[in-house]
This record gives C-alpha cells, sequence and structure tokens, in this order.
C-alpha cells in the first residue's frame, strides 16, 4: 500500500515536472523556431548581361529572399557588364523594394560597368576589389534607321516606322543617361566625391578609384561584403546561403547571347545583326 | 495562492527561455531599415536645340566654280553638301567634283576655291604644291576634317582617321588637325559631343554669329587666326586638360580656312541656333575669292570681251575657223565672249594668234617686251631639219629695227637678257597688261606652231616653256615653248612646209591614198620627210627597251636613212613613253622590227609585241632584225657573213660565196650574236651564212620566207644592221624592202 501510495506520488511529481517544466520548455522552443528560424544571408549572383529575360528571374529570386523569414541580408554577387535598359532599371528598383524590408550589400567581383552598377548602386553599401572594373555610367545605342517614304507602305504619321527622328532619339539617350545619374545621386549623393558631369564621361574606374571617388564604399571581398550584411542585419550568427538564379532551360539563352555579341567589334555591328534598342552596356574592348 | 503563481511564473519563464535564448544567440538586435530614396526624375528632360528662322542675305559675287575633292577616297556623300551648294548657287557657284586627282591642275585653273573634306588618301607632294600655287594665285582653300569619318579595319581594330590624310596638305597652310573628338558633358546639346561655341574672332567668317553647335568636332593646332574655339568645360579626348582647343583657323591672310567639324553645315544640324549663318558665312569666303590668273590659266585672264585677231590677216579657211570656233567654245564655257576681228579692238581685250613672219601688227607689245624677231633666207634651215620649212615669209626681213640680217643664220628671237633662239620649232606666248587691258600674243613658224601654241594654251601645260614675267615698262609673261610643227596646212590660212600660201593639197583621183601615220602626240614618231612618189609606207620600230649588250643601238637610224629615199618612212622609239596603235600597224606596207644589241626578251614593251605578234599573224611582210633574234639558243662570236645563195633578187650585185667582213662596233668590242636554228631556218631561204672568221660558221646569218599559202615574206637579219660595211646594208635592206613591198 504504501509502496503504490509512493509510485503515484512519483508520477504525479513527473507528471508536473513534464507540465511545468518539459512542456514550456518545449513549447517554448518550438516557438523560437518559428519566430526565429536560422538567419541566413543570401548570396544572389547578377552575372553576365542583364537582359530582359534573366533580369525577370533575378527579380523573382530578390523577391523570393524577400519573403523568406531566415533571409535576413541580401548580397548581391555582381559580375555583369550591363545590359538593357529597362532591365537594368527594373532591378534597380527591385533592389530598393528589397532594401525596405532587409539590408542588401552589392559586392562586385571583376565588372559591374554600366547597367550592372546602375543595380548596385541601388544597394545599401557597395564592396569591390581594388581592381574591379566600376562605372561605365551611360547609355549606348545604334541610331534608328532614317525616316523615308515607301510608295506601297503607308503609315499614318510620319515617324510611325522610325519611331522619331534620328536627333531626337539622340536626345531621348541623354535623357536617359540623365535619369541614370538621377538614380546614382539618389543613393549615393552624400557618398560621391565627383560631380555628374565626371560621372557622365562613361568611364570605366578601378575599384580602388571607384571608391575614393565615392561609387564604391569599401574595398574587400565577397566575405566582407557577407560580414557587412550582417552587421547591418544584427545578425550575431548566420549562415550564407548560395542562391541561385534559376532560369528555364528551354529559354534560348545561346542564340540570344549569340545575336548579341558581348564585345564591342561584336556589337558594334551593323544594325541588322544588333537587335535595336537602348542599352546600359559597357563594350569590353576587342581582343 | 502564492505558489500558484509561482508555479504560472516558472512555466512562463521555462515557455520563454528558448525564444529568448534563440535570439539573444542569433540576433544582436533589430535590423530598422532607413528610409529608401527614390530616384528624383522630375527635373529630367529632353533636351530641346533651338530652330531659329533663317534668311539668307543677298550677295553679289563673280560666277565661279568651286571644286570639291573627292579623288582622295574622300570619306562623305554628295548629299551632305546640300546646304553648302545650296549657299554657293546663291552666290553664282557652281560645284564641280575632282573625280580624278591627275587632273586636279587642270580644274585648279578655272576653280575659285577647293574643298577638301575628310580625305581617306594621302596627298601628294606634287598636288600639294599645286594647291599651293592655286593659293597663292588668289584661290580659296577649305578643309574639313571630321571625328566621325574614320574607317575601321575590323581584323586589327584600327580606326584610320581623316587628319591623317589631310595634314600633309593643311600643315602646308600653317595648321594640322588633331585626331581625336571635343566634348563637353557640362553644357551641351543633346550629346557631349555636340558642343556649343559663343567664342568667336571677330572676322566676316563670324560676322552674325552668338552660338553654334558643332555635332562632332576635333581641334587644330596653328599658329594662325583662331576663328572659333572651344572654351569652358569642352575637353578634347585626347588631352583632358583645360586648354582653348582651336575648331575654325584662317590662315595664309584670309585665304585657307580649316574647319574640324563636318557635321555642323549637313541638313538636319545646319539649322539649329547660328549654324546656318556659319554655312553662309563660309559660302561668301569661298564665293570671295579674286583669282589672279596668269598664262597657263588662259583664257581665264581675259575680261568679258576678247577680240581673236589673226596677225596678218590671213585667207581664212576651214582650219582656222574651226579654230575660231574651238576657241569661242572654251572662252563660252567660262563664262567669257570671244569674236573674231581683222583689226584690235583697244577697248576690248585682245587674242592675237599669228606666224612670225605676219607679226607687224603685234610689234609694239614685242617691243615692250624686249622681243626681237630676226627672219632670215630659208636655205638656213637644213635638211635633215624634220619640221616642216615656212617657205613663204621674205627672207632677211627684220621686223624690229635691233638686229641687222644675217644670212645663212636661221630665223630666230632675240630677248633681252636671254640671247637668241632659233624660231624653227619654236612658239612664242606673250601676255602683257596694257593699261586695263589684257593682250595676248601666240606666235610660231608655221599654222601647225600656232595650233601647237593654243593646245599648250588650252590645256595651261606651260612646265616645258622657257617662261620670263616683267614688270617694266608693263607687266608682261614671256613664254617660249617647244612645238610640234610636221604637218602642213590645207590650202589658205597660214602657209606651211614647202607649199606655198594658197596653194592646195588635193588628192587627184587614182592617186594613193595618204600614207598611215601613227596619231599620238605624246609619243615621239618620226616620220621621214617623204620622197615624191613614196613606193610604200615603212615603220621601223626601234625595240629599245632595256640595256644592250654591247652598244645599246637599234639601227633603226640606218634603216630610216637607207630607205627614206624610196618610202615614207615612220620610225618608233618603244623606249617613249607612246602607245602603239597595233591596228594602224597593219596599215603600213612593210614593218622592220629592229633590235640591234638589244636583247630580244627585254627590249619590247608589251604594244610592241602586241604589234609583232599582229603583223606575224597577217598577211603583212615583216624584218626582224637584230643580234639575239635567233632562236638556236647559242650565242656565238660573229666577224663576218658569207653569202650562201646569190639567185635570190634580195642578194641581187653580191657574189656567190662573198665573204663579208663586219665592221667594227662603236664599243670596238667583238660581237655574239645568237645563232639562227637552222630547223626554223629551213622554212625559207638561207641567204648568208655566218662566215669563216666567225664561231658557228656556216650557220644561217639572214634568212628570207615567203609562205607558200598566204604570200607573206618574213626577212631575219641575224645581226645588228650596223655591223654590215654601208655599201652592203644598203643594198641589202633595199633588195629586201623592195622584194617585200613590190608584187
Amino acid at each position: 500500500m504504501e509502496r503504490a501510495s509512493r509510485f503515484r506520488s512519483y508520477v504525479k511529481a513527473l507528471g508536473w515536472v513534464l507540465l511545468v517544466v518539459i512542456l514550456p520548455l518545449a513549447a517554448g522552443f518550438a516557438v523560437s523556431l518559428y519566430l526565429y528560424p536560422a538567419p541566413e544571408i543570401a548570396v544572389i549572383p547578377i552575372e553576365g548581361d542583364i537582359w530582359s529575360f534573366n533580369s525577370f528571374y533575378i527579380s523573382q529570386t530578390l523577391a523570393e529572399a524577400g519573403d523568406d523569414p531566415a533571409v535576413h541580408a541580401v548580397v548581391l554577387e555582381i559580375a555583369s557588364p550591363g545590359g538593357e535598359v529597362t532591365a537594368s532599371e527594373s532591378l534597380y528598383f527591385d533592389v530598393l523594394k528589397l532594401r525596405e524590408r532587409k539590408p542588401v550589400i552589392a559586392s562586385i567581383d571583376e565588372l559591374a560597368a554600366s547597367g550592372a552598377y546602375y543595380v548596385a548602386s541601388a544597394a545599401d553599401r557597395i564592396y569591390a576589389k581594388p581592381a574591379s572594373a566600376v562605372g561605365n555610367i551611360g547609355v549606348i545605342s545604334l541610331l534608328p534607321e532614317p525616316d523615308f517614304l515607301d510608295e506601297e507602305l503607308y503609315t499614318t504619321g510620319p515617324f510611325k516606322l522610325s519611331g522619331g527622328p534620328q536627333e531626337s532619339y539622340i536626345r531621348q539617350m541623354e535623357m536617359l543617361k540623365d535619369t541614370f545619374l538621377a538614380a546614382i545621386l539618389a543613393q549615393r549623393a552624400d557618398r560621391l566625391m565627383v560631380e555628374p558631369e565626371i560621372l557622365s564621361r562613361g568611364e570605366i574606374y578601378l575599384g580602388l578609384q571607384a571608391q575614393q571617388m565615392g561609387l564604391v564604399d569599401e574595398i574587400g571581398s565577397q566575405t566582407d561584403a557577407v560580414a557587412a550584411a550582417a552587421e547591418m542585419a544584427k545578425l550575431r550568427r548566420f549562415a550564407t546561403v548560395d542562391w541561385v538564379v534559376e532560369l528555364p532551360e528551354f529559354e534560348p539563352v545561346d542564340e540570344e547571347f549569340a545575336t548579341k555579341g558581348t564585345t564591342a567589334t561584336e556589337l558594334a555591328q551593323p544594325p541588322e545583326q544588333l537587335p535595336p534598342g537602348l542599352y546600359y552596356r559597357y563594350l569590353e574592348p576587342s581582343q | 495562492m502564492l505558489k500558484r503563481v509561482l508555479l504560472i511564473a516558472l512555466v512562463v519563464v521555462l515557455f520563454l527561455l528558448p525564444i529568448v535564448a534563440r535570439r539573444f544567440t542569433y540576433f544582436e538586435g533589430t535590423y530598422e531599415p532607413d528610409t529608401v530614396e527614390r530616384p528624383n526624375l522630375e527635373s529630367v528632360s529632353v533636351p530641346t536645340p533651338e530652330v531659329p528662322a533663317f534668311a539668307d542675305r543677298t550677295m553679289e559675287f563673280e560666277p565661279g566654280t568651286v571644286l570639291v575633292d573627292v579623288a582622295h577616297a574622300n570619306r562623305f556623300e554628295e548629299r551632305e553638301l546640300n546646304v553648302l551648294q545650296s549657299r554657293l548657287a546663291a552666290r553664282g557657284q557652281r560645284i564641280e567634283l575632282l573625280q580624278d586627282a591627275e587632273e586636279l591642275a587642270g580644274h585648279l585653273r578655272s576653280a575659285r576655291a577647293l574643298i577638301v573634306i575628310s580625305p581617306g588618301n594621302d596627298w601628294t607632294p606634287d598636288e600639294i604644291k599645286l594647291v599651293r600655287r592655286f593659293v597663292d594665285k588668289g584661290g580659296r582653300l577649305l578643309l574639313i576634317t571630321d571625328p566621325t569619318r574614320y574607317e575601321l579595319d575590323w581584323d586589327l581594330f584600327i580606326l584610320d582617321y581623316d587628319s591623317t590624310h589631310i595634314n600633309d596638305l593643311a600643315a602646308e597652310f600653317g595648321m594640322v588637325f588633331r585626331s581625336g573628338y571635343l566634348y563637353n558633358t557640362a553644357e551641351n546639346v543633346g550629346n557631349f559631343r555636340n558642343i556649343a561655341l559663343s567664342t568667336f574672332a571677330s572676322h566676316d567668317l563670324t560676322a552674325g554669329l552668338e552660338r553654334v553647335v558643332f555635332y562632332s568636332a576635333g581641334s587644330i593646332d596653328s599658329e594662325e587666326v583662331v576663328l572659333i574655339a572651344a572654351a569652358g568645360q569642352t575637353r578634347s579626348s585626347n588631352s583632358q586638360g583645360a586648354e582653348e582647343l582651336p575648331v575654325a583657323v584662317l590662315a595664309e591672310s584670309g585665304a585657307v580656312l580649316g574647319l574640324s567639324d563636318f557635321s555642323f553645315m549637313i541638313e538636319g544640324n545646319s539649322g539649329t541656333y547660328d549654324n546656318a549663318s556659319l554655312v553662309a558665312n563660309i559660302a561668301d569666303f569661298v564665293s570671295g575669292a579674286e583669282r589672279q590668273y596668269a598664262l597657263a590659266d588662259f583664257p581665264l585672264f581675259f575680261g568679258d570681251r576678247t577680240t581673236l585677231v589673226f596677225a596678218g590677216s590671213p585667207l581664212l579657211n576651214g582650219a582656222l575657223l574651226q579654230g575660231g570656233g574651238d576657241l569661242q567654245a572654251l572662252f563660252e564655257d567660262v563664262g567669257r565672249q570671244l569674236t573674231i576681228s581683222e583689226v584690235e579692238d583697244k577697248a576690248q581685250d585682245a587674242l592675237f594668234l599669228g606666224l612670225y613672219e605676219e607679226a607687224e601688227a603685234v610689234e609694239p607689245y614685242l617691243a615692250q617686251a624686249g622681243v626681237t624677231l630676226v627672219l632670215s633666207p630659208t636655205d638656213a634651215i637644213t635638211a635633215t631639219d624634220w619640221l616642216t620649212v615656212t617657205p613663204g615669209f621674205n627672207a632677211g626681213q627684220e621686223i624690229t629695227s635691233t638686229a641687222g640680217i644675217s644670212p645663212g643664220l636661221e630665223s630666230r628671237v632675240r630677248i633681252e637678257s636671254w640671247g637668241e633662239m632659233v624660231l624653227t620649232g619654236t612658239s612664242l606666248l606673250l601676255l602683257q597688261t596694257d593699261g586695263e587691258r589684257q593682250v595676248l600674243v601666240a606666235l610660231a613658224n608655221t599654222g601647225a606652231g600656232v595650233e601647237s601654241a593654243v593646245e599648250r594654251l588650252s590645256s595651261g601645260e606651260l612646265s616645258s616653256c622657257l617662261m620670263r614675267e616683267t614688270e617694266e615698262p608693263v607687266p608682261t609673261t614671256l613664254a617660249l615653248c617647244a612645238t610640234d610643227e610636221e604637218a602642213a596646212d590645207a590650202g589658205g590660212g597660214w602657209p606651211d612646209g614647202e607649199q606655198e600660201a594658197g596653194e592646195t593639197e588635193e588628192t587627184e583621183p587614182g592617186e594613193p591614198e595618204p600614207e598611215p601615220e601613227i596619231e599620238d602626240s605624246d609619243t615621239v614618231t618620226d616620220t621621214i620627210e617623204p620622197p615624191e612618189e613614196p613606193a610604200g609606207s615603212i615603220l621601223v620600230v626601234a625595240l629599245d627597251l632595256g640595256q644592250g649588250r654591247y652598244d645599246s643601238m637599234t639601227s633603226a637610224e640606218e634603216y630610216a636613212e637607207i630607205l627614206r629615199d624610196r618610202y615614207l618612212v615612220t620610225v618608233w622609239y618603244a623606249s617613249e613613253e607612246g602607245e602603239l596603235d597595233v591596228d594602224q600597224v597593219l596599215e603600213y606596207d612593210l614593218t622592220i622590227w629592229t633590235f640591234g644589241d638589244f636583247e630580244f626578251d627585254e627590249a619590247f614593251g608589251d604594244d610592241e609585241a602586241d604589234g609583232l605578234l599582229t603583223v606575224m599573224y597577217s598577211d603583212n611582210p615583216f624584218i626582224m632584225s637584230g643580234a639575239y633574234i635567233g632562236g638556236a639558243g647559242v650565242d656565238a662570236v660573229q666577224r663576218d657573213i658569207q653569202i650562201e645563195d646569190a639567185t635570190h633578187p634580195v642578194v641581187e650585185g653580191f657574189d656567190d660565196g662573198e665573204v663579208i667582213a663586219l665592221v667594227p662596233a662603236p664599243s670596238g668590242q667583238e660581237y655574239e650574236t645568237s645563232v639562227i636554228d637552222e630547223v626554223e631556218a629551213e622554212a625559207g631561204t638561207v641567204l648568208f651564212v655566218r662566215g669563216p672568221e666567225s664561231d658557228e660558221a656556216g650557220a644561217p646569218s639572214i634568212v628570207i620566207e615567203e609562205d607558200s599559202f598566204t604570200g607573206q615574206r618574213i626577212g631575219l637579219i641575224g645581226l645588228p644592221l650596223y655591223l654590215l660595211p654601208e655599201d652592203v646594208r644598203s643594198d641589202l635592206v633595199l633588195n629586201m624592202a623592195n622584194w617585200m613591198v613590190g608584187p
């Protein structure tokens, strides 16, 4: 009888411990996992030309990173000569949107030129290596065909075929260049050491030069950029996760690139080989 | 109660503990995003250029021609000149394109200005000299480059700028176009390379300008007058430092304008800001040339109206009328009027054409120039002169009184400080300013000479003439030029040759047609004065290209000397720059291709080789003569020849077996000659063989051949003719020619 009573007491005490100690601890641990998943810093690559089709998937990746509660900061690993104007602008605004929620650091690898720098400028801070190529701010485009009249082909406006006089097109390019400068100034006006007129020369600078001019904040590696991201996100412990921008395999990537080319020689081919359009694009010197 | 509260608190603490611990483990704090700035795009707008209304001013200029260079692979299209052409047309100027640089001299004679835009080829030193002379004589020069006018070598990625090709010419006038382009990223017109310019020197070219825009300018290095310069924050792509960057420079006391941009004057760009005014000013500059014409610029130095006077009032015939008409057309081409008159009209400019012997009317002009004509008897002209002698003048007549008659001497012209010169084969051109009038006198010994002089004047080719310019007592330019007098005129006009004035040369029915003559004024064709009744026509082709092995003689002269008494002989020298008209070769009754000691493989020009082949494949007879025409491939010393077959008419007068020693060569050397291939010789008749003193004795040396089917007659003389004794070669050549040309 006494043994039975003692056994009940043990069970009761164990029940209390379970109820009062283990259960709250377990519940608290479970809730903490939900509330504070192990923080990550997402490293998202922006590589190669920035074109409308791949910028869409980069945007999608940025949005996913923004929505992921584990991701507390994003590092953009940039190695790009830029690309189409609208694609670059799109990424710029996506980065701004992400920054409203999480810190974004740009880490320039070998090249962040033109449209790629446009995107980088949207980040909270920009890291570059001393020998990275940075800058090349401006617009490049081949002029549209001159206007003409045709006996058979009729249009309802004089510039329906060409889109406008060549002179107007040049002025539009100038306007876009000013837009580019305005985008940079919006983010870095207090950090720039040079006048916009200097930037609009379109020069490409070494990372170290760019830092001295205020185009880049710090000289350092991707690790430094990640550390800076962690610091901004106030992370004590974190994991660095490489995010991959998934491109659908069926996209005609090769063909797209092949027609545009990647060197000055290729891009400066006659219009039939260069898709018409406006580019924030650096033309690498020909071999 | 307390116990219960403590219990609940414990539960809560234990619940929160992992949460707090986890947060503390991973986070130092909470991220608070800064305000994200959006770009301020309100101030961004499309730059719009100013396009003011423009009305060209009316200005009077002397009508003229503006020469535009397209002969140096120039990198522009004609349509890009539309605006400038329009302004020039409003000023009476017509644009003429220089398609061929070889024609530069001719075009510059009449041009008021030369425009050179973005050449892709270099200007040669000779061309630059021509332009220098053009500018020195009042012509205007407009040099334009444009940094966008480059060519790209896609393989090497090398940019070839137009400045590279224009600078030799530009440097002649004190300016050098720099490579690179100008830009301004701070103050521009829609693009960094559209630079606004408002720094002007005071000059007609910049009158009325406040702001012009160059759309792709380079810069010019020069110590000359900088008309327009880029200032402010405009930089050069080559230097990038702050400096004055001239884009328009005026040199040579306002005669040469250099512009480092072409794009501002093309349609679309020429209307912005004051560009239209600048183009109009440039058109004024180009149109405002005041050319100073010299003798070589005939007839541009004449005024609006000129009288043509045939000195001596010759009977006008068709040739003179034709010549006068041609001159009138030439004058009309340059906007001037020429009327023919018997006497000089002192109210107009005058052009005198005449013979020395009838130069009384122009004696005052000659005297002012210190020119004296001394005419002497015709027999003073030697029989060897190839030029036709004018028999009609009065022997011993002296037109001016400064010299006495010198019987036995040729007619001559005496010129102060120069001395005396033979009149025969010389034309005299005298341009004199008589008050406001221009007087040109052209005299020669014969009508053909006058014609030659006029041709020289028309072509402006006076570089080979002896020239003198004097200012006292009146401005005078005197030129003495060689003429190509050789043919007699038809009746009337000036008498020529041995023909009396007024005598006509007509072909009687049944008489042979005039003998053919290769017509090419650029070449030396010596037509020997024909016998009265030539037995035929012979063309002697002297194959003298390259170097002769011993004496470099062809024997052409020996052939001509032997044949001239019986045949109409024309000698053609291959080494001269002439073009042998292959078709006309066949019009001769006989052709003689003579190499002398010139090597067979080197002595031909292409034309001569074609001519020889043409003759060989025709039925026409020919003689081939020379030391190296043998086909046996063996050269051997030849000292004599020996008659092999004395029965043939070609060796009439020679004895069978006779050995004839060769005469010493001028060089004194023994001659090796090629042995004639015996197989080749078997087709014909061997007339002579190599003599017993020669190597390869008995081998064929002179062979004739008559094709049994076509009847073509061929003679091969396997040694230089001049190595044969005079009597032998004379008999041999005459016999051979008679046999070949005869029935």
